[in-house]
């Protein structure tokens, strides 16, 4: 082939230009560590990174989610074991005031004591959380119970909660939603619903055994003991069922922090820069480009030109 | 012959020769590095022979020296050729590739801040709802990310709107180019022929005029032809560009009826010209080769457009108190469904007429009335026969009136007949295979409610050949075939399975488009398809259920121009979210109750239903959008490497061409060292005949004196 001096220039320049353009591809990838900048360098890296971040934002998004899940079913938790500790108290007082060697006068002063619990309780049924009533189901801008003490309807459910559908629910993976709440219905109303006026079955206990005291009748007191243990019973079960909750949350946040670092993982395999490879490629590549400066010089340097007088 | 002044003549010519020769060698040096330079060779042939007798009586044969015969290029013609053709497609790819990386660039996803981004923290936002429905702080951060949503859509689509209009905009440069060209290749058309005419080579001329013709190559796919007495011919697409000393310009048209968008059409004339490569053709593609005028479905408007036809026949005194009484339900299930249709009323039979008035979503209401009132069936002009093909020949009148059917939408009729096909006479298979055929040309699904009797196949006829039952009709165009007996519960299932099956039909269709090249046209229309479905879903489920204050919800996407769908650039949260108290009007709940969370979880998890439709299936919006990245990417990196590989196809040709043409200095200073050598031993000649006149003329005669 005759080759021509303009020919050796524009090969020469072609070649230095496809060697800068594979340095700079070594250089962003070094800049940016990562392997492609657009999707057209390599579109099934570029797809999968959109997934792994989609994914790994998802994640954070439920890890967020757990975290408000946990600290609610916490607050629900230790507002039930507030209320067992009142039944229990409240039973110890009804076993003692059963005693028929108590005068009127000692029963009712016990009854005094019981009062108060049952002012607790109701307390505690209209417990919040950041400012939300936490066993008003829905309706979490309302209170559950009358608690105005003067009110006839003091102690009686103020809202209708249906403990089957107001269940509010967090997801806390995909399609994996827990149930974060506990009706009032569930634990005051023995598992039934709340309705607006009705007094709770576990109110309505107390509201028996207080009237029973006051009257002095041990007989009376003592017919009602068996009963705290119904609703102590099923306190049991309402808080069996919070502490499956919490367990769930807890082996999800596990699963969910073994996920994000496996996903991040991925993420980075899938999409960053090896810095010893790719340095070792742009060393090579500067190698390559100094020897192909170098020969150009020597190329260029010389024609029949020279040799001529 | 003896000495004479015929060998100085010989003498001389060697001289004259070798000094030319060096004027091509000094020309061609100094054109070393002129762009699309030939390099010449001076064509040294021998003077013509004299012949004279010898003293024997034998013929001598004596040469006259030399002569120039032409100054040649040294061009290889068909490599040029080639160069040419693999130019054009090299033009093509370069376009296609530089506007991927355009597109890339506006998406940035994933390495950059994409619409993924916008979109996980607008999901994101849902979930903080779901867990705090009532929390004013949890509104704010759905309505601010709503709003970043709306922004960043609206800023992709103004991106590609702008970078459409770019490459329309290049696509009247590049037009203006192949006309400069073309005008001044149809001038060195003449000054070439006017030169090489007495037989002459326009050397510098036709560098000239084949630079351009390079450069013309890389543009379009034009076709070049070399005539007889030098002059080029140029056709694109079938017509002349140059011819002779004439250029034909292009011109690029915008109207109305072309849309915004320019197409390249032949001067003085409106036909369009066929561009099949080079950078005109890929730039065409890349804005895509779409009417482009605002609203245009191919330039990504989502198509929602419903042409619905409901033909009925009461000639035969059926009772369409049932159909009249569920129309409404059908209605009401179109309004939902933000469809644009147009629903016509044809009546067959005893007297048959296009019942007068088209409805559409504005005067649907008035439909109702009409229908209450019995209008529909007592419209008066009787003009066809009531058959089956008299339908179809309205059908198809009404499919090319400028009036009738629109182009883009999508055709239903629904026939309610006690009849068969054709009234009571048989209808063979052939007829009706002929029927299926017209309607499919027009696009028509065809559903028909009937007697069963009528149903199926009847009996053959003398010929043999069954009758045909409506089934065939359904079946042929895709439509449902129902039983006309049913009572008022079987009529309003029927019709909302109907339009159930309408609205998932149309909005399927939306984000499935069916491959092509275009590029900036398919990505918005995917990105509308998907932003279409994303904010309607949203929509719907915002108005399913009740705001803070108790009230139905409301819109919590609207559109900024009522009379074009919501798609990129006419999108805004809706005034009722902006509003005083707006934050409350974002429903989070089914019921009334603050902390019901039912409907913020239900958008929160919309990311992962299957809404969408693309060639792999059913969808989420993530692997949508995932999809579109990943197929634009595919474009992007097939043009790329492509538009590489054909960067080292155009190299290789032009340095076979370079090899062959171009200036070689070795070569010409070796010219130089052999044409100057020639010139001394030609003077040398030149001295010795010299000499030998001397002798003759001062020293021969003087014996003796």
């Amino acid at each position: 082939m005759r080759i021509t001096n303009n020919m050796l220039v524009s090969n020469m320049l072609t070649a230095l230009g496809n060697n800068e353009s594979r340095m700079m591809k070594y250089q962003n990838q070094l800049n940016t560590g990562k392997k492609i900048q657009l999707p057209s360098d390599d579109p099934i890296v570029a797809a999968r990174a959109l997934k792994l971040r989609t994914d790994v934002s998802k994640i954070e998004q439920y890890q967020k989610n757990l975290g408000d899940a946990k600290s609610w079913v916490d607050a629900t938790d230790t507002a039930l074991a507030q209320i067992g500790d009142i039944l229990k108290r409240a039973k110890e007082l009804a076993t003692q005031a059963a005693n028929g060697t108590n005068s009127p006068t000692e029963t009712g002063n016990i009854g005094e004591e019981m009062k108060q619990l049952k002012i607790q309780l109701v307390h505690i049924a209209n417990t919040t959380y950041s400012g939300r009533y936490m066993f008003s189901g829905f309706k979490t801008d309302q209170k559950l119970i009358n608690d105005d003490e003067s009110s006839p309807d003091f102690g009686k459910f103020e809202i209708d909660v249906n403990t089957i559908t107001e269940k509010i629910q967090f997801e806390i993976g995909e399609g994996d939603n827990i149930n974060i709440n506990v009706c009032g219905g569930d634990i005051f109303n023995l598992g039934g619903n709340a309705a607006d006026g009705v007094e709770p079955a576990m109110m309505a206990l107390f509201t028996n055994i207080i009237t029973e005291m006051e009257a002095g009748d041990n007989d009376g007191v003592r017919s009602l003991l068996n009963q705290f243990d119904v609703q102590i019973d099923n306190l049991l079960r309402v808080r069996a069922d919070v502490g499956a909750r919490q367990n769930r949350i807890d082996l999800s946040e596990d699963r969910m922090s073994n996920d994000l670092v496996n996903m991040t993982d991925l993420m980075s395999k899938n999409e960053d820069a090896d810095p010893a490879e790719t340095i070792m490629n742009l060393k090579m590549e500067e190698n390559v480009y100094q020897s192909s400066l170098a020969g150009g010089a020597r190329i260029i340097q010389q024609t029949l030109v020279d040799f001529l007088r | 012959m003896a000495v004479g002044f015929s060998s100085y003549e010989i003498a001389r010519s060697g001289l004259r020769v070798s000094e030319r020769g060096l004027f091509v060698t000094g020309h061609n040096l100094s054109n070393v590095n002129t762009l699309g330079f030939t390099r010449q060779q001076a064509i040294i042939e021998t003077n013509p022979y004299i012949t004279e007798y010898g003293n024997n009586g034998r013929l001598l044969q004596y040469g006259l020296g030399a002569d120039i015969q032409e100054t040649r290029q040294i061009r290889h013609t068909f490599l040029d050729i080639v160069y040419r053709q693999e130019n054009t497609i090299q033009g093509y790819w370069d376009t296609r590739s530089k506007a991927f990386q355009d597109v890339e660039a506006i998406l940035n996803d994933p390495m950059g801040d994409g619409l993924q981004g916008v979109m996980n923290k607008f999901w994101d936002s849902w979930q903080e709802l779901s867990k705090e429905p009532e929390s004013l702080t949890a509104r704010a951060m759905v309505r601010q990310r709503g709003q970043e949503l709306v922004y960043y859509y609206n800023h992709i689509g103004s991106q590609l709107d702008k970078l459409q209009n770019d490459l329309n905009m290049e696509i009247q440069v590049r037009v203006n180019e192949i006309n400069s060209i073309t005008s001044q290749i149809a001038m060195l058309n003449t000054q070439i022929s006017a030169q090489e005419i007495n037989g002459d080579k326009a050397n510098d001329y036709r560098d000239q005029r084949n630079l351009l013709l390079d450069r013309l190559s890389i543009l379009c796919d034009a076709e070049v032809n070399e005539m007889q007495d030098g002059q080029v011919d140029v056709t694109l697409g079938g017509y002349y560009l140059v011819n002779d000393g004439q250029s034909r310009n292009l011109y690029v048209q915008a109207n109305a009826e072309d849309g915004e968008f320019f197409y390249p059409k032949l001067e003085g004339t409106n036909i369009k010209v066929n561009v099949k490569s080079g950078i005109l053709k890929g730039l065409l593609e890349a804005r895509g080769e779409v009417p482009g005028i605002k609203g245009s479905t191919e330039n990504g408007t989502p198509n929602y457009k419903v042409d619905l036809t409901f033909a009925i026949d009461i000639s035969d005194g059926n009772d369409f108190d049932n159909l009249r009484d569920s129309l409404s339900t059908y209605i009401n299930e179109l309004k939902k469904s933000g469809l644009d249709y147009n629903i016509r009323f044809i009546t067959m039979g005893a007297t048959s007429d296009v019942y007068g008035k088209i409805y559409d979503k504005n005067n649907i209401d008035d439909m109702l009335a009409d229908l209450t009132a019995s209008n529909l069936l007592e419209a008066d002009t009787t003009i066809s026969d009531g058959s089956f093909k008299g339908l179809i020949d309205e059908l198809t009148a009404l499919n090319n009136a400028p009036t009738g059917f629109r182009e883009d939408a999508k055709k239903y009729t629904y026939v309610f007949t006690n009849k068969s096909i054709d009234g009571d006479s048989g209808t063979a298979l052939g007829d009706a295979t002929a029927y299926i055929n017209s309607l499919k040309s027009m696009g028509m699904k065809v559903s028909v409610v009937t007697d069963t009797a009528y149903a199926d196949n009847g009996l053959p006829d003398g010929l043999g050949n069954p009758e045909a039952g409506w089934s065939v009709i359904t079946a042929g165009t895709g439509g449902n075939l129902m039983d006309i007996n049913n009572d008022l519960a079987g009529y309003e299932s029927m019709l909302k399975d109907w339009s159930d099956n309408l609205v998932q039909t149309v909005k399927d269709a939306l984000g499935n488009i069916p491959p092509s090249l275009n590029i900036v046209s398919d990505v918005k229309i995917k990105l509308n398809a998907m932003l279409n479905r994303m904010v309607n879903e949203i929509n719907a489920l915002q108005m399913s259920g009740m705001t803070l204050d108790g009230k139905p919800g409301v819109a919590f996407f609207d559109v900024i121009d009522s009379n074009y769908p919501m798609e990129m650039g006419n999108l805004k949260l809706s005034d009722a979210l902006l509003s005083d108290n707006g934050l409350n009007n974002i429903t989070a709940a089914k019921t009334t109750a603050k902390g019901d969370n039912t409907v913020a979880r239900q958008i929160a998890n919309l990311r992962d239903v299957d809404i969408l439709v693309n060639s792999t299936g059913r969808v989420s919006i993530d692997e949508y959008y995932r999809n579109l990245i990943l197929e634009i990417g595919n474009g992007g990196m097939e043009a790329d490497r492509i538009a590489a590989n054909q960067a080292t196809v155009v190299k290789a040709v032009d340095a076979q061409r370079n090899a062959i043409s171009q200036v070689s200095m070795d070569e010409e200073m070796s010219n130089m060292m052999k044409f100057k050598f020639a010139y001394d031993a030609s003077s040398r000649v030149l001295n010795i005949i010299d000499s030998m006149m001397e002798t003759i003329i001062t020293s021969m005669g003087r014996v003796g004196r």
